[in-house]
């Protein structure tokens, strides 16, 4: 009886101190397992209802989602290895879909579609690593198989063209909400084009002409004195340099449409493999963060 | 020190939250006898936990679905407006009640109906079938079936021994006595209508053939063609009408991201400035506006549920208020990125109606083009699901 009392006693300490240290965070460990993305405007977080003032509209998006894969941190000794995501709905053990999706509903409090958060397997010493990278897109072999036999988040039908061309890598539909007559909008879907294969509905068997997946890298050590890697700004002024925002110059990754060109080349797909889309916070500058 | 009761509290709050997280998920999987008709390796459709599927509640629900009875005056079964021939839909523009009081909108087909992520042509949080059939059964403005006021005298119609029986053998879990006539009930009813209507499972078309038996002669090369233009960014078809069941309002067991899309195609743009319309400065017919009649928001205003293209060549005529009479008038309102409306009580320029959705722009498509389309849309027509005896009149 004295045994299990002190066991059950052990394991419910066990599970507070669990909980507080949850509560806590990694503020004082350098240790962590997750990775935020920050949806920004020009330092001004957003999410689905926030509105932003570019080339003198106002925008808000409606849905900004994109899958993150091979995932890897860069050693001491120059290595990359893996860092491993956790299962759940919103990622495989390889692949995340990050983002939002902007529903109407009244019913909205009860349906939580945004997932800005990717959730390690294991804890990393950031101290330890000096880069940080990624694929902005889904690996050529995961991306053209039936979706239907596909775990989540890979069986999401919206961020899926057809067998041939594959999932729809990063997706940004943007809506004017001025009250104007007729309001614009303006997406881009990223994702492989140039993909042979008999049909829509067949997969390619070698590469696509233009797979389109982007490696990110991001130097963790630049980033801040604590070497802290809390998390990564989405810089959509980034995205739309260069570009004119409105319905005509939308971009469906057609590789011969010239604001795709400028889409291609501010993601660092393109000439140069710089790009200012994605961009460790500054946390020397605390920012109001409403996530 | 730590005393009993910390353990049996421990235990009991493991419980508690243990319970409460499998009551969040609305849907599950129940086992049961149950096989459903679809193909080797695809995902079953996500069920209510509290109404699993067992062949004795769809034969069941397959009675009663086909059964006149279950309107007040015995004119209409819910076999009146859902004819397997239509791919369960109906080929008039608006329904008829039991009463002779029009519905305003076109009878939806009910086609894997138990893959749809929401139910009915507009409603954001209808997602069982065990809310939406209370609709048809016990709606008032317009009557469908009737039975509000007639509760009691109806259900007796089903207090026969036959149904007894029926009900016996589907709710019998937890009933090992003969089922009584006091234990005949509306719950009952709605559950064993919901199984039979989630039974309707169509996935054996030419399209099934080609895209999951990988049998590349499955179609025609007109059908091929069409299939290339459905899929391609030139005509967005798939944005709305993508997945497996042609319709991105679709979810099952192993879809765990939620996505519940509505449209507004700029079927209608009326100036509704001079007919006193509230928020709305144009828009959609008032009698219908769609999804803001739900979520109360004017930028909802014409959003309404795509539905399934699986069948579509039977399910005319077309649209939420069947406006549109065949394919090859869609297929020209899409190409023309919506519908002006000269005259008439709706006269109003569709193609820019300011809540339009972003995919609907219009795209050229010369005969050939929309032979090709309408070769391909038909491919997605199941004779065996048209015709198969289990789903007909037993």
């Amino acid at each position: 009886m004295n045994i299990k009392l002190s066991l059950s006693d052990a394991l419910l300490h066990g599970i507070m101190l669990l909980g507080i240290l949850l509560l806590i965070g990694c503020n004082d460990v350098e240790d962590i397992d997750t990775l935020t993305f920050i949806p920004k405007y020009q330092n001004t977080p957003l999410k689905c209802s926030s509105s932003f003032n570019h080339q003198g509209k106002t925008w808000q998006y409606s849905q900004l989602q994109f899958f993150i894969s091979e995932i890897e941190v860069k050693n001491s000794d120059g290595q990359w290895q893996t860092w491993p995501l956790l299962e759940n709905k919103h990622q495989t053990s390889g692949v995340a879909l990050l983002g939002e999706y902007c529903q109407t509903s009244k019913l909205k409090h009860q349906l939580k579609q945004e997932n800005w958060q990717l959730l390690f397997e294991q804890a990393i010493d950031v101290k330890t690593f000096s880069q940080l990278r990624f694929t902005l897109g889904v690996p050529f072999v995961l991306n053209h198989q039936n979706p239907l036999l596909q775990p989540s988040p890979l069986n999401v039908p919206n961020m899926f063209w057809v067998w041939q061309t594959g999932h729809k890598f990063f997706r940004l539909d943007m809506k004017e909400v001025n009250e104007v007559k007729q309001k614009d909008n303006w997406q881009f879907h990223l994702g492989s084009t140039g993909c042979k294969a008999p049909s829509a509905l067949r997969t390619p068997k070698v590469p696509c002409r233009n797979g389109n997946q982007t490696k990110i890298i991001l130097d963790i050590k630049e980033s801040s004195k604590e070497n802290s890697l809390e998390s990564i700004d989405v810089n959509l002024e980034q995205l739309f340099s260069g570009l004119i925002i409105t319905r005509t110059n939308s971009c469906q990754s057609e590789f011969n449409n010239k604001s795709c060109l400028a889409l291609f080349k501010n993601i660092g797909l393109v000439t140069s493999p710089s790009q200012d889309l994605f961009k460790l916070t500054k946390i020397t500058e605390p920012e109001s963060m409403s996530h | 020190m730590i005393k009993m009761p910390t353990l049996s509290i421990f235990l009991t709050l493991v419980f508690v939250i243990f319970i409460s997280l499998s009551a969040c998920s609305e849907k599950g999987s129940v086992t049961s006898d149950y096989q459903w008709q679809i193909i080797k390796g695809f995902p079953k459709p996500a069920v209510p936990v509290n109404n699993g599927m067992t062949e004795a509640k769809v034969a069941l629900g397959r009675t009663l679905f086909y059964d006149e009875n279950l309107s007040a005056n015995r004119t209409q079964s819910c076999a009146s407006c859902h004819q397997q021939a239509f791919a369960f839909g109906e080929n008039i523009e608006h329904s008829i009640g039991s009463t002779g009081q029009a519905h305003r909108r076109n009878a939806p087909v009910l086609v894997n109906i138990a893959y749809n992520k929401t139910l009915t042509w507009a409603h954001d949080s209808l997602t069982t079938l065990e809310r939406q059939i209370l609709l048809p059964m016990f709606a008032e403005a317009p009557i469908e079936l009737g039975i509000t006021g007639n509760e009691e005298e109806i259900l007796a119609r089903f207090t026969t021994d036959e149904y007894r029986s029926l009900f016996h053998q589907a709710f019998s879990e937890h009933r090992f006595k003969k089922f009584t006539k006091q234990e005949v009930s509306y719950d009952l009813i709605v559950k064993a209508l919901a199984s039979f209507v989630r039974s309707l499972i169509s996935l054996q078309s030419p399209f099934d053939q080609y895209a999951y038996a990988n049998d590349d002669n499955a179609i025609s090369p007109s059908a091929l063609r069409g299939m290339s233009l459905f899929f391609s960014e030139r005509l967005e078809c798939h944005h709305c009408h993508g997945g497996f069941n042609f319709t991105q309002s679709t979810s099952h067991e192993k879809q765990l991201i939620d996505r519940r899309p509505f449209h507004n195609t700029g079927l209608y743009n009326i100036n509704l400035e001079s007919v006193n319309s509230g928020n709305n400065k144009a828009g959609y017919p008032s009698h219908d506006i769609g999804l803001a009649e739900i979520s109360l928001q004017p930028k909802d205003n014409g959003r309404f549920r795509a539905p399934t293209l699986r069948n579509i060549a039977v399910s005319a005529p077309y649209m939420h208020d069947g406006s549109i009479n065949s394919l090859a008038e869609v297929l020209d309102f899409y190409a023309a990125g919506g519908r002006n409306i000269t005259e008439g009580k709706n006269q109003g320029d569709g193609r820019v109606n300011p809540l339009k959705s972003a995919f609907i722009k219009g795209f050229e498509m010369n005969a050939q083009d929309k032979l090709d389309l309408i070769a391909f849309l038909d491919t997605l027509t199941d004779p065996s699901f048209l015709t198969n005896p289990e789903f007909a009149k037993p």
